[in-house]
Parts: C-alpha cells; structure tokens; sequence
C-alpha cells in the first residue's frame, strides 16, 4: 500500500467506505485493489476541487463496479458489518486461537468458580446467613449460625459435581445449548455475587460478637439486677426508709407493679405509694410488721476516714 | 444503444490498446481513454480491469517515484496482453463489420 498522504478528507473517507464494502474479499486481493484505487484518486483529486463523491457517486456503486471490472464475485453474502467481518477473522487468527488453547486449559479453575456461584446463589435466594469465621461460605441449617462446617460441605459437593460435568463436558466435545447458557447465566450471576463477597470481606464480621438481650427491668448495676439497696452512713449504721430519686429527680421505683401484698410500701401524705423507698422490707406473712428492720447482708466495713462534707451555710 | 454494455465487453481491448501505446498509471490510463472518445467509461471499470488483467498475466507493474506525491504504478503489456490484444483486434474487427453490415442492410430495407 503506498504511503500516500493527503490533505482531502473526502477522499480519505471515500476510499474508507470502499474498503469497507469490500470487507468480503481475501485481504491481499481487497488491499492490490484499493492501493489502485486510492493512487488514481488521488491523482483526480488533485485535477478537481469538486467532493470526490459528487465525480464517482455512491462508494457502494463504486465499489461493485470495481468488483465487476476486476472479475471478482459479488457480495452475496449478507449484508455484513465489516466489524463482524473484522471479528470472525480475529475469531480464525492463530493468535486467537492459542488463546482458546489457554482458556479450555484454564476451564477447571471456572467448574470451581460457577459452583461456588451455585451455593452463593441458593443461599442468596433463601436468604440464609453467612458465616461468621469464614465471610465466604454460607451456613445452611445445622451447625448453628456463623458456623462455616456444612456450608463448606456444601460446597465440596457442587464442587464434585461442576468439575464431573465439565469432564464430561469435554469428552464429549461440543456443549449442550443448555449447557452454554447456564454457564452464561452463572458469568453474569457471578458479577453482582462477586461483588457482594468484596463488600463482606471489607467489613468482615468481627470476632467477638455482642449478644443484645433485652433491657432489664427495674434497677441494674452493670447488667445484673439490683434487688434491694442497703443504704449505710459515713458511720456505718445501716439506714432505713431511704428515699432514692435519680439524676433526674426521678424515683427509683422497685418493681412498682408486682402488688406484692407482703411487701412494706411507703405512703405519702398525698396518698401516693412510694416504691422508692430503700431498703425494701417485708411483712411475715399475714401481719403488717417487719420482723428484722435491721436485717442486711455481710459488707466489708471500714471507717470512713475522708472528712465529712459540709453542707453550704445558706441551705 | 446503450454504450455502458459495449464498454463492458470491449474495455480489457481498449485498457490494453492504451497501455501498449505507452505505460502508464491508473488516473493517467484512464485520462487517455476518456481522452480517446471513451468520456463514460467509469473509473471503477478501470481500476477493476488494470488490476484483473494484470492478475491475469497481460500487464505487468512496477513502481515509479514521482515528482510530485506518492509513488505511481506503472503498467505495460506483456507478450501475453499483446495477443490477447492482437485477438481482441480479430475479433472486434469481425463484429463490427459484421454488425456494421447488418445495420446498413436493415436500415436499407426499412
């Protein structure tokens, strides 16, 4: 091809089409041809000024006049993109097809893959939980939640059975239509699952995990229940008929609903009962006496030694 | 008479007379035909025809570097296109005084 230069767009663009018309002819015949082709208009191009469309009509009709006068067959093939035709012949290039050595070697790698996409997708579908340990392998049923030991189990099945499949696959030579599109529909399926599984590992589970139990009721220290409250002062005597009121100025109610009748609940003047009023005592049973108001549990005492406050002359 | 079909049969003749007048390239080979009487004669004809008979062994081609621009091609006549010349010049001789006859006579008649 002569290494023609030009400053004429339209015949550059002209000579484009011609080629691409002539997509179908064998690549030394189609560039024998042009390379004629794109000297001589040249050469017109520089006798006329006029666009070289207007002088030569159609690149179509100019391309299957050509063909005509050089006695090569016309395009009967059906009107093919010259893309395609540049594809099927990338398709048949020996680079292509060591390339396609390369891949049906590395098939193996892919049976593994679409299983695994498999059980990825059936856990999608039912929604169960991935495991917690391993962020890759799903749980399914016994084992308990975050355990990985069936969900790998699962996965060495489908694994089996994809590599048997793809063996018998390519003993057989050609795969099925069906056979094609499953393992299409499992490529694209693999897309989004893929990244999902990114998404899961970048913020993987952590692994000590915090078990939210519901709020206990009444008064708590450090998530155990506080039953009672043994308020004692700076001296150590044991203090009775406390009232304890929150930051707030809010009562610390004890269990104000359980309508114990045996427990010794404080009136006020107005008539409201006081559930705050430490410690809790009890009636024996069937009386409205304290058998032991000083009762309380063993504590270590110690006498106090920092100096008592002292309250503010105003108040 | 539509002159398109005539030329189509009788351009290999007219492309190998020209070109055994003097080598030429393909914008100047076509130049020289049109310049002959040949005004119609499409330059995809030409282009086409150069390089079939030159596939065919009737032409032979070289490269000439030009003054201005690229290098051309060049065709000339091979002992091979001479023939075929010398037969296209039996044959298109025959036809036309044969046709040529033929149209005298009925015009005649008519």
């Amino acid at each position: 091809v002569s290494a023609t230069t030009t400053d004429r767009p339209d015949v550059e663009a002209y000579l484009a089409a011609v080629r691409d018309e002539l997509a179908d002819l064998r690549p030394n015949e189609r560039d024998d041809l042009l390379a004629e082709v794109e000297a001589s208009l040249h050469d017109a191009a520089e006798e006329s000024d006029a666009p070289i469309a207007a002088r030569l009509g159609p690149p179509a009709d100019f391309a299957a006049e050509l063909r005509a006068a050089a006695g090569l067959a016309p395009d009967t093939a059906p009107p093919s993109s010259p893309r395609r035709d540049r594809l099927a012949t990338a398709w048949r290039s020996p680079r292509t097809a060591s390339l396609k050595r390369v891949l049906v070697e590395l098939a193996p790698i892919w049976w593994v893959a679409r299983a695994y996409v498999v059980v990825a997708l059936v856990a999608w579908a039912f929604d169960v939980d991935w495991s917690i340990t391993a962020p890759f392998v799903p749980t399914v049923g016994i084992g308990g939640p975050g355990s990985a030991g069936t969900g790998l189990l699962l996965l060495a099945i489908a694994v089996a059975l994809s590599v048997a499949h793809g063996v018998r696959e390519r003993r057989r030579g050609r795969p099925g239509t069906l056979s094609v599109a499953a393992n299409v529909f499992l490529a694209l399926a693999a897309l989004p699952l893929g990244g999902d599984l990114v998404e899961r590992a970048s913020n993987r589970a952590p692994t000590s995990v915090y078990v939210e139990s519901p709020p206990i009721p009444g008064l708590a220290l450090d998530g155990v229940q506080v039953e009672n409250i043994y308020p004692y002062s700076r001296e150590g005597r044991l203090m009775l008929d406390v009232l304890l009121y929150d930051q707030n100025g809010v009562p610390l109610n004890v269990r104000p609903e359980d309508g114990d009748p045996s427990r010794r609940v404080l009136q006020a003047a107005d008539g409201t009962d006081l559930f705050n009023a430490f410690p809790i005592r009890f009636f024996e049973a069937g009386t409205a006496t304290v058998a032991k108001p000083g009762a309380a549990p063993a504590i270590r005492w110690s006498p106090v030694v920092t100096p008592p406050l002292k309250r503010s002359p105003k108040r | 008479m539509d002159r398109s079909q005539l030329l189509r049969g009788t351009l290999d003749a007219a492309v190998l007379a020209v070109v055994a007048e003097q080598d030429g390239y393909g914008y100047d080979v076509l130049r020289r035909l049109r310049g002959a009487g040949l005004s119609d004669v499409g330059d995809a004809s030409v282009y086409g025809t150069l390089r079939r008979l030159y596939g065919g062994g009737a032409l032979t081609s070289y490269v000439m570097p030009s003054d201005e621009g690229p290098h051309r091609r060049y065709y000339g006549i091979t002992d091979l296109g001479r023939a075929q010349l010398d037969e296209a010049r039996t044959t298109w001789g025959d036809f036309a005084e044969t046709l040529t006859g033929l149209l005298e006579t009925v015009e005649v008649t008519a």
